[in-house]
């Protein structure tokens, strides 16, 4: 279809809406998709798909971030882990350098799929203490739990792997177009001790923080093209408010299953774009 | 932390939904891609911003360490800019 035509852009911006609703209830920027999507749905040439991927995991997380679920983000784990990602995303380069396109997307569809299979062994392992007097150390957290109705407590573990998860992640980002809190939120969830609800807000607010890095990158090159954009990023905009509405009432494990369901599928996708 | 990222939110929103009007209108002019570009140029400033404030409430706060983390960020993504525009 004609590049910049109504159709076209319309067709972008329903991508950046999935984007936009996914991101709102699992903490991910939708990159994952949306790259696949503009590549070999619309004829995108690639570096113009992962700019305006990039732009589109920003817009989902600026809406995650002051949107209803923002009381949940962990901004100072958050800060500790963007070091890594935002490293990570500098080395991309050099990675990019060392493995083919090929490699990498195999590579992220096998830990796409172990993790979701990780996932789904834990849907039934809580990682809220419910005893709030318990301290939630430096990098912990407290909040109100629906589910329970009280005031519940989190630790952080495992935060070396955490760290590492997140320089992967970053790694990642710059590459393959996402913010990667597809990784980030299963790992925090899985192996970290941060239940799903704070793990996912959180990731959103870091996804930001990458997917800028990465952005700028693309946008110095003269790889964004702004009608494309300015479309998926309006997308955004919609999806994550739908989005907002429609899951306000979503249970922890319900979104353990859903960001499990999604992992599969990405780990499809990746598969797919080898062969 | 969430003014900021509303406002950023807000402004870059409005600003890329009259441009892409305009584009579809209109024969794209100059003018009207400015107007997005700039759009989009806030969007990616709001992390930013964001993580800006972050570190004045560290400060604030004097929890060293955390703006310590929060400086090493903004020198990381600085490194972003400088591969950019090299």
């Amino acid at each position: 279809m004609p590049a910049e035509g109504v159709a076209f852009l319309a067709a972008v911006m329903g991508g950046g809406a999935l984007a936009g609703g996914l991101g709102a209830l699992l903490g991910i920027g939708g990159g994952v998709f949306l790259v696949p999507f503009l590549t070999l749905a619309l004829g995108v040439p690639i570096r113009q798909a992962l700019a305006a991927s990039l732009v589109t995991v920003i817009a989902a997380s600026t809406a995650v971030t002051s949107g209803p679920s923002r009381h949940l983000i962990n901004e100072r784990l958050g800060l500790v882990l963007e070091v890594a990602t935002v490293a990570g995303s500098l080395v991309g380069a050099v990675t990019a350098a060392a493995l083919s396109p090929s490699t990498l997307h195999v590579i992220f569809a096998f830990c796409t799929f172990f993790i979701a299979v990780v996932m789904m062994m834990r849907l039934d392992i809580r990682n809220v203490i419910l005893d709030p007097s318990v301290d939630p150390g430096i990098l912990g957290g407290r909040f109100y739990e629906e589910e329970t109705a009280r005031e519940v407590v989190y630790r952080v573990k495992r935060l070396p792997l955490a760290l590492v998860g997140s320089f992967a992640a970053g790694n990642l980002s710059t590459l393959l177009g996402i913010g990667g809190g597809i990784m980030k939120v299963p790992l925090l969830n899985a192996f970290c001790g941060v239940p799903i609800r704070p793990a996912a807000a959180t990731s959103s607010f870091m996804i930001g923080v990458t997917a800028t890095s990465g952005a700028v990158i693309y946008y110095g090159r003269g790889d964004l093209m702004p009608a494309m954009a300015a479309a998926a990023v309006l997308g955004v905009r919609i999806g994550s408010l739908a989005g907002f509405r429609y899951t306000a009432g979503v249970g922890a494990r319900r979104i353990k299953q859903l960001m499990a369901a999604v992992l599969v599928v990405v780990s499809a996708l990746m598969f797919t774009r080898v062969w | 932390m969430t003014l900021v990222v509303r406002v950023g939110t807000a402004v870059s929103t409005t600003l890329l939904a009259i441009g892409i009007v305009l584009a579809l209108a209109a024969p794209r002019t100059r003018a009207t891609e400015a107007l997005i570009t700039a759009g989009l140029v806030i969007l990616m400033a709001t992390p930013v911003a964001n993580l800006l404030v972050a570190l004045v409430d560290e400060t604030a706060a004097r929890e060293w360490a955390f703006v310590a983390t929060g400086v090493l960020v903004l020198a990381l993504l600085g490194g972003s800019l400088v591969v950019a525009f090299s």
